[in-house]
């Protein structure tokens, strides 16, 4: 019994191995180098300036990659834009208190104190090694855990694949840093304006009016550059706030011996966390750095310290958001569920690059699995490089004034949503949906659940009507399968969860 | 371009500035934007839901191409009007709009349509050096000269990228593309 688990355990070893030296043939190709390089630069410069997020920028950047790379050179480049701009983010939020990013949030409370007290270097030196560790560590759990998951959801049929996204849509609007219904409201539209185009099941046109441009469906790079990239040029043209650049020489960026003592723990505590609230659908790396906060604060014998400036307040955030962004490929490559918007955007890439997500990736385009995968390693290696000896030009990056960054951004859009069918149809649409981002950014309405609701209504709608259809109408289908009845009931405690924790309030403010 | 100076300070961060400045301004002015976009939303999903119906429900056990549609919709519907019904009606609001904060944001707009309407008939280069040039001057308040001489560098930046690297089959306009085609080939010889 014993030799036969230690004979598997040591197959898998090998399988490891084999894998990784196969993606490693991929990533480390010249083309795919340049790619990777390429993105984690723009993810490193997207993070470092506030107001242009990695959503944003995939959306814009995603029409030149249809010219020039292939589906792996491709997505190589998609993600390391968004890994890298978790790095970049801690950028902003040490020297200038504006987080570049929403996931260095966390990282302005103590991060921006510690450059105040004279210790920037420190503070990005520690960001920097915390998120170089964080992301490696989650590469080989991503590895370790992607295989078996892919393996368990050939498992899942259309009930299962039906709840798993209800999941999905249900814990990307608990998080959403708005209402919770404004969120599930989102994912209702997105979910109605992802059914425009041709019905797939009966060949039903809906929602078209024999517009052309709309029998196809309503597009996704379009969609996406009005929603994140466009309307937030208008938000920030609206108001600038002229940004104060810590004028001061940054030295010291490698931490000395005390900041590793005081960071190790934080940082290893970090890589759990955030993989761990990374791989959950929905949740990502924006959970995971606060997660990591409250816990490093909780757990520290003087949590006084906590937002004057303590270390671990940095390290534990920074590490566990790279870990968590990492992480966020495990449902999107194996389950073909997106963790985040980001994710959401780089699985609609992979389908119109005609590449089918899912758990049948790994076997039938192994070189994209494998290719992304191994490619992180690089690109963590290429951000680490980039980011510490570098700093003094990211300082300078921050001083472009808006006036002159923000009509380029507005021409990617413009040329980038063009290019993709030559017609000036998607170049309105992206200006109308850049008008009903603008707008519902103004009254606290989210993107991300409307992104995810958008991508994943197609395969939603298709799976629910399978379900329907196998079970002769019959609901219970998902509540008689064991697999799809725990993701219902994990989707209805999300649902739930805010009126519980309002009557917890309650009762705790009746007691007082 | 409207620019504020933010101190930045142990005592008042950007973001706490941020936050309270927006409880000054938009308090009431938000509850009306949010009443308007919630009837907007409710006319918007009672018209998808009524057009799901006309594409037909079909049966539980076959359903047709609106039934997914039609639930959302009602769906929605019910959660929007749950927000009507929660949100508080403000009679001292601000008025919707704020005078100068949204006039670079209209211009922006314009200049967005504005380059739709234009791309096919004057082309890619003039239209772009056009979209930059006015953007600097009448949003960003450059110097005519700076926003001409930036935006001339943009357009041939963007010009190079996309028509001569990426090989995008943009319009080039009646009277640019033989300019184009002269200096191509001036830099090609």
């Amino acid at each position: 019994m014993g030799g036969a688990h230690s004979c598997m355990g040591r197959r898998s070893i090998v399988e490891i191995i084999n894998n990784l030296a196969y993606g490693f043939s991929i990533s480390l190709l010249p083309i795919n180098l340049l790619h990777c390089f390429v993105g984690v630069l723009i993810g490193t410069l997207v993070g470092v300036l506030p107001g242009l997020g990695p959503v944003a920028a995939i959306s814009i950047l995603l029409p030149m990659t249809f010219h020039v790379s292939s589906p792996t050179s491709a997505l190589i480049m998609l993600a390391g834009i968004y890994y890298g701009a978790q790095y970049g983010g801690s950028t902003t939020s040490i020297l200038i208190n504006i987080p570049g990013e929403a996931t260095s949030v966390v990282t302005c409370l103590d991060g921006y104190q510690m450059a105040r007290q004279g210790r920037a270097g420190a503070a990005l030196g520690i960001a920097a090694f915390g998120s170089f560790i964080g992301g490696t560590l989650a590469i080989i759990g991503l590895m370790l855990v992607a295989p078996p998951l892919a393996r368990f959801a050939l498992r899942f049929g259309p009930p299962e694949y039906c709840a798993l996204m209800f999941l999905a849509f249900t814990v990307l609007s608990y998080i959403a840093s708005g209402s919770m219904v404004n969120a599930l409201m989102m994912a209702g539209l997105g979910l109605l304006l992802g059914s425009v185009g041709m019905d797939f099941m009966t060949g039903n046109y809906r929602f078209s009016y024999g517009i052309l441009a709309l029998e196809d469906g309503l597009g996704l790079v379009p969609v996406c550059m009005g929603l994140f990239g466009i309307s937030e040029v208008l938000l920030n043209v609206e108001e600038t706030a002229t940004r104060q650049v810590f004028e001061g020489k940054i030295k010291n960026i490698y931490p000395n011996l005390q900041d590793w003592k005081d960071s190790i723990k934080p940082i290893g505590r970090g890589t759990l966390i955030g993989f761990f609230l990374g791989i959950l659908p929905g949740a990502g790396p924006l959970l995971a750095s606060f997660m990591s906060y409250i816990v490093e604060k909780k757990l520290s014998k003087h949590p006084e310290r906590f937002g004057k400036g303590a270390i671990e307040g940095v390290a534990g955030p920074e590490t566990a958001n790279n870990a968590g962004a990492t992480a966020a490929f495990v449902p999107m490559l194996t389950l073909a569920i997106p963790a985040t918007a980001t994710m959401a955007i780089l699985l609609g890439t992979l389908m119109m690059y005609g590449v089918q997500p899912g758990p049948m990736l790994m076997k039938k385009a192994p070189e994209i699995f494998w290719g992304v995968v191994t490619s992180m390693y690089t690109g963590n290696v290429m951000l680490f490089l980039l980011n510490l000896p570098l700093i003094a030009i990211w300082v300078k990056v921050l001083k472009v004034p808006y006036p002159i960054l923000f009509p380029l951004i507005l021409l990617f859009c413009l040329t980038g949503a063009y290019s993709i069918n030559n017609s000036i149809t998607d170049v309105i649409i992206m200006n109308i949906f850049g008008i009903v981002g603008y707008i519902m950014k103004k009254v606290g309405f989210e993107g991300g659940p409307f992104i995810l609701a958008f991508i994943l209504g197609p395969m939603f709608e298709t799976t629910l009507r399978q379900s329907l259809m196998m079970s002769r109408g019959d609901f219970s289908i998902f509540l008689t399968r064991p697999i799809s009845l725990i993701l219902l009931i994990v989707a209805f405690l999300v649902l739930i969860s805010p009126l519980l924790l309002r009557k917890r309030l309650e009762l705790g403010t009746d007691a007082t | 371009m409207e620019e504020r100076k933010v101190s930045v300070s142990a005592e008042g961060s950007y973001w706490d500035r941020k936050i309270s400045e927006a409880d000054d301004d938009w308090s009431g002015l938000n509850m009306r934007q949010e009443k308007i976009v919630l009837f907007f939303w409710l006319f918007l999903c009672l018209y998808f839901g009524i057009e799901a119906w006309r594409l037909g429900l079909g049966v539980v056990r076959m359903p047709g191409s609106g039934f997914l549609p039609f639930w959302v919709s009602v769906i929605v519907v019910v959660l929007t009007l749950v927000q009507l019904f929660r949100t508080k009606i403000v009679r001292d609001v601000q008025p919707f709009f704020h005078g100068k904060r949204i006039r670079n944001t209209v211009y922006a707009l314009g200049l967005l349509f504005g380059y739709a309407v234009l791309f096919e008939k004057i082309g890619f280069f003039l239209c772009t050096f056009l979209f930059t040039g006015t953007c600097l001057k009448v949003i960003g308040g450059k110097r005519w000269l700076l926003a001409i001489g930036v935006s001339l560098f943009v357009a041939v930046v963007f010009y190079v990228l996309f028509v001569v690297w990426l090989q995008s089959q943009f319009p080039m306009g009646r009277w640019v593309e033989p300019i184009l085609a002269w200096a191509g080939g001036l830099l090609w010889r």
